[in-house]
């Protein structure tokens, strides 16, 4: 079943004074059926972001359209846009965003806070995730003690404990070093095997091989796609990086 | 050499830089410095002006006054600078880190540092003593008014302005560099960029303090609000005072934390959207702001006492004055004193008064003798003295003894007593008293006389102080020694001189008519006039008004600028929460709604803390202004309420202020 739905979508900005205008996306077009693990690769500038943001309904495309489970994200009221995003959508960044007022735990729990789960519901839910992501120890930490792979998995167990229809992640290894990328990778790969749809927006290689189908984007355009299929990791990371020669042939730098 | 020229002016130009970067913040500091300055430089000049030597009323009282101001304003400005520096340092942090990994040796930083702090303070004490010296003569002027001086005054500004001024503000600024580069010096660059997040300092014994300062609050008030003798509320006022500045540190940085743990603990309560980001948001901003806060609560507290009682005391100074003098001129005499003098004295207050177009209205004299007697329970009865001042303070009432025959001429009566019999007379309210008994003996009252010149003055009612009429000399000098046994006064003769005419005159009067009469007395004399008190009250109230505002003026800009300050460093951070909660799927109305209360909160905590500080204290104020004989309660009272009126509304008006650089920055 088609989770989600991206047709002619299109990004404008003004600039300041309106008189210039930068496209960041022209026209894109794709669906994420469920249970896919898709990861979104591009060279900076490129539009991923915008199109994360747009999905994520954190931003509004100048005109095409996004569904979600076939509802049109434009439909939805402002007011509702926030509980919208609580119950569907998990989110996962490349800087955390993890609140150093709370606990570790606390900021797990903050998404069922907002839609006003009862506190024992919580602890239900809390206990066997954390066990999962190895927080239990954690818990009553705050997110300046920990490293930041801690705080990574604390982020993704915030996404997940909604169990929402789709987590979309924005360079989540990003601010990583490899011991812990490769252990969140994991995680999320733990994650798409039951059954978890998953958006993830990504430089590296190395994260978007652990995808189930890579989509390849340039100039605000989509430019192509690979799925892994029966590869093992080696040679869907190969074949993700001679895909990536081929984007980058138009002179677009790769990070 | 050129290569050091080279370095040295690159220093300066980092410096300036960094100022200008950083101007939301050293703009609010540089008006403080300048303000604190330039008040420092007016109260020194005003102690040190030759131009006040001619002051009627003596430079002395308003130089005590000014010396014992300028002492307390010293302490303040050196703490306050210090405070402010530390506060300012620490959100600099990540810069310094920044710079070391940038490749400044800590010498290098230590020397922009020493530059940018050079920049600053000297262009705050050069625009500082400007505005000194621009807005002195207009001070000096409205010193001169409200010490109601007339004559020959002048204005001056003494050497010792900028030398004084200069060396504390210098001896400052050496305190300060020598801070920052220490900090700077001990730290590593990893520390100080990692400062930012470290905000979470631990609050370590929260229950024990907790426990410490509600005990200390609970001193102080109950102290303040059961305190019911003058003398000794000067010094639980003190004692009240240090409580009370421990009680709010210690609640605001340990009671605060303790209450909203307690209230984390309960998950049901905790769990619910608002209780959650509130809780948590709350917890964040006590532990960063709580000294801030308890300092702002206790200036604020400063600012209020010190405006009601210097204005009370200023607008409640005739009071005073006519309580003190219940009639205008008092001349006590030797009770060998013969007829032939009075008659010579009747003559010279008869010539000067003439003299100085001032009228006589009238002029009595009689004899007294003063003690002390106890009122308990509805009866007098004579006073324990073994007892302590302070037990006996709720029963001592004085009394004066006089003769009967002085009486009926005084007042023109013809009243008649046997030797255990007594005449009352008194204006206040003692009930029915019928008889003074002490030990054996028994004293009859034959009647409560209200409304005579010895209990109704001209300006004023005997307060606590009654007449006993006795038969006789000899009947009143066995009364007192009834009443005090072993004590032996001699008693004296009293004249009484009320006089109609303005001020100058009656002061001109009274100088006279007592320098002449000196030499008609063979012995020894004293005496009191209302009129050189006036005068003398002008320069006391004046100049306590006159510091009153100097340290309102200080106080006000010190609350001001940590309260700025407060709110810009919460606006840096919560903008990054307010993203992030949006993000994660929070309603951003509602974002706003609870950090708004938060913000709120956190900003009116400390006026209510100030207000209820003050609120208990008001029957302390008003038993310390009895010390100085200012028994209006109402005037007092509503110089509290009014003060407290303006300064919530200050308060407000500084909120909305700074709301608008917190919400620019938040960028809502």
């Amino acid at each position: 079943m088609e989770l989600l739905q991206v047709r002619g979508l299109k990004k404008i900005y003004n600039t300041r004074l309106g008189a210039q205008q930068f496209t960041a996306l022209k026209d894109v077009n794709f669906e994420i059926t469920t249970g896919e693990f898709v990861a979104i690769m591009g060279a900076s500038g490129s539009g991923k972001t915008t199109l994360l943001n747009i999905v994520a309904s954190l931003d509004k495309a100048t005109s095409g359209t996004v569904l979600l489970e076939g509802k049109n994200l434009k439909g939805i009221k402002d007011r509702e846009l926030s509980a919208f995003r609580r119950e569907n959508l998990g989110f996962v960044f490349q800087d955390f965003n993890l609140l150093d007022t709370f606990s570790i735990k606390d900021n797990i729990l903050l998404p069922l806070v907002l839609s006003r789960v009862n506190a024992s519901e919580m602890e239900k839910r809390l206990i066997p995730l954390a066990e999962s992501l190895g927080l239990t120890m954690l818990l009553n930490k705050y997110p300046y003690e920990v490293s930041g792979g801690e705080k990574q998995r604390t982020a993704v167990a915030r996404a997940v404990i909604t169990n929402p229809k789709l987590i979309l992640a924005d360079e989540p290894t990003g601010a990583l070093d490899s011991k812990a990328s490769e252990n969140l990778l994991k995680i999320f790969k733990g994650l798409h095997n039951k059954g978890q749809t998953i958006l993830m927006v990504t430089h590296s290689t190395m994260a978007a091989s652990h995808a189930s189908r890579v989509l390849f984007i340039k100039d605000g355009e989509l430019f192509s796609q690979i799925y892994c299929g029966e590869d093992t990791n080696k040679e869907f990371f190969d074949k993700i990086v001679s895909n990536l020669s081929v984007l980058s042939n138009g002179g677009v730098d790769i990070g | 050499m050129g290569v050091w020229i080279l370095a040295k002016g690159f220093y300066c130009k980092l410096a300036v830089n960094n100022l200008k970067r950083n101007k939301k913040r050293y703009i609010p500091y540089f008006i403080a410095a300048t303000i604190m300055i330039s008040v420092y430089f007016m109260v020194v000049t005003i102690m040190y002006s030759p131009g006040l030597s001619n002051i009627p009323s003596g430079k002395s009282t308003l130089i005590v006054m000014f010396k014992i101001g300028h002492f307390i304003m010293t302490i303040f400005v050196i703490i306050f600078m210090l405070y402010i520096n530390s506060f300012l340092i620490k959100q600099r942090k990540k810069e310094f880190g920044l710079y070391g990994i940038l490749g400044l040796e800590k010498l290098h930083v230590a020397r922009v540092l020493l530059c940018e702090n050079l920049l600053i303070n000297g262009a705050a004490f050069l625009l500082g003593v400007i505005t000194a010296c621009v807005f002195g003569q207009l001070t000096f002027l409205l010193l001169v008014k409200s010490l109601r001086v007339t004559g020959n005054i002048y204005y001056s500004i003494p050497m010792e302005s900028f030398s004084i001024t200069f060396l504390l503000f210098f001896g400052i600024f050496v305190i300060i560099s020598i801070m920052n580069i220490w900090q700077v010096r001990v730290a590593n660059p990893i520390d100080l960029l990692k400062s930012d997040h470290q905000g979470e300092k631990k609050v370590r014994f929260i229950i024990p303090t907790t426990c410490l300062g509600l005990v200390a609050l609970g001193w102080a008030y109950y102290s303040a609000l059961t305190v019911n003798n003058p003398i000794s509320a000067l010094t639980k006022f003190m004692i009240a005072v240090v409580l009370v500045i421990f009680a709010t540190y210690a609640l605001f940085t340990s009671g605060s934390i303790f209450l909203l743990r307690a209230l984390k603990r309960n998950k049901k309560f905790y769990y619910k959207t608002n209780n959650f980001i509130s809780i948590a948001g709350m917890i964040h901003r006590m532990k960063q702001n709580a000294s801030g806060l308890a300092s702002i609560c206790i200036l604020s507290t400063m600012v209020l006492v010190t405006v009601s009682t210097c204005v009370a005391l200023f607008l409640g100074q005739e009071d005073t004055l006519k309580c003190r003098n219940a009639d205008d001129i008092v001349i006590q005499v030797n009770k060998d004193t013969s007829e032939e003098e009075y008659r010579k004295l009747h003559e010279i207050f008869e010539q000067t008064s003439k003299n100085n177009k001032v009228e006589i209205e009238n002029e009595y004299r009689y004899f007294s003798i003063t003690d002390m007697l106890f009122f308990k329970e509805g009866k007098f009865v004579a006073p324990n003295y073994e007892a302590t001042y302070e037990e006996m303070i709720p029963y001592a009432v004085d009394f004066s003894v006089i003769p009967l025959e002085d009486y009926n001429r005084v007042c023109g009566k013809n009243e008649k007593l046997n030797n255990q019999q007594l005449l009352f007379l008194t204006n206040e309210d003692y009930g029915d008293i019928s008889a003074i008994e002490i030990g054996e003996q028994k004293y009859e009252v034959t009647s409560i006389i209200k409304d005579t010149v010895f209990t109704k003055g001209k300006n004023s009612d005997a307060y606590k102080k009654i007449f006993l009429v006795a038969q006789d000399i000899e009947a009143a000098t066995k009364f007192v020694q009834i009443v005090h046994e072993g004590f032996i006064s001699g008693g004296s003769y009293n004249i009484i001189l009320n006089i109609k005419g303005s001020n100058e005159n009656g002061l001109l009067f009274a100088k006279e008519a007592i320098d002449q009469g000196g030499h008609v007395l063979k012995n020894a004399y004293s005496y009191s006039n209302i009129f050189s008190d006036r005068i003398e009250g002008y320069g006391l109230f004046g100049s306590l008004l006159f510091i009153g505002a100097f340290f309102t003026i200080l106080f006000l800009s010190a609350t001001v600028l940590i309260i700025y300050f407060k709110q810009i460093s919460e606006g840096y951070e919560d903008k990054e929460r307010f993203e992030i909660l949006q993000k994660v799927g929070m309603d951003d109305k509602e974002v706003k709604r609870t950090i708004n209360k938060q913000i709120l909160t956190v900003f009116f905590l400390p006026l209510v803390g100030a207000l209820l500080h003050v609120s208990m204290a008001t029957h302390m104020i008003i038993k310390l202004l009895e010390v100085l004989e200012l028994y209006n309660v109402t005037l007092t009272f509503s110089c509290v309420i009014a003060s407290s009126v303006i300064f919530t509304m200050i308060y407000v008006f500084v909120y909305r202020l700074t709301a608008k650089t917190y919400y620019q920055i938040v960028k809502w």
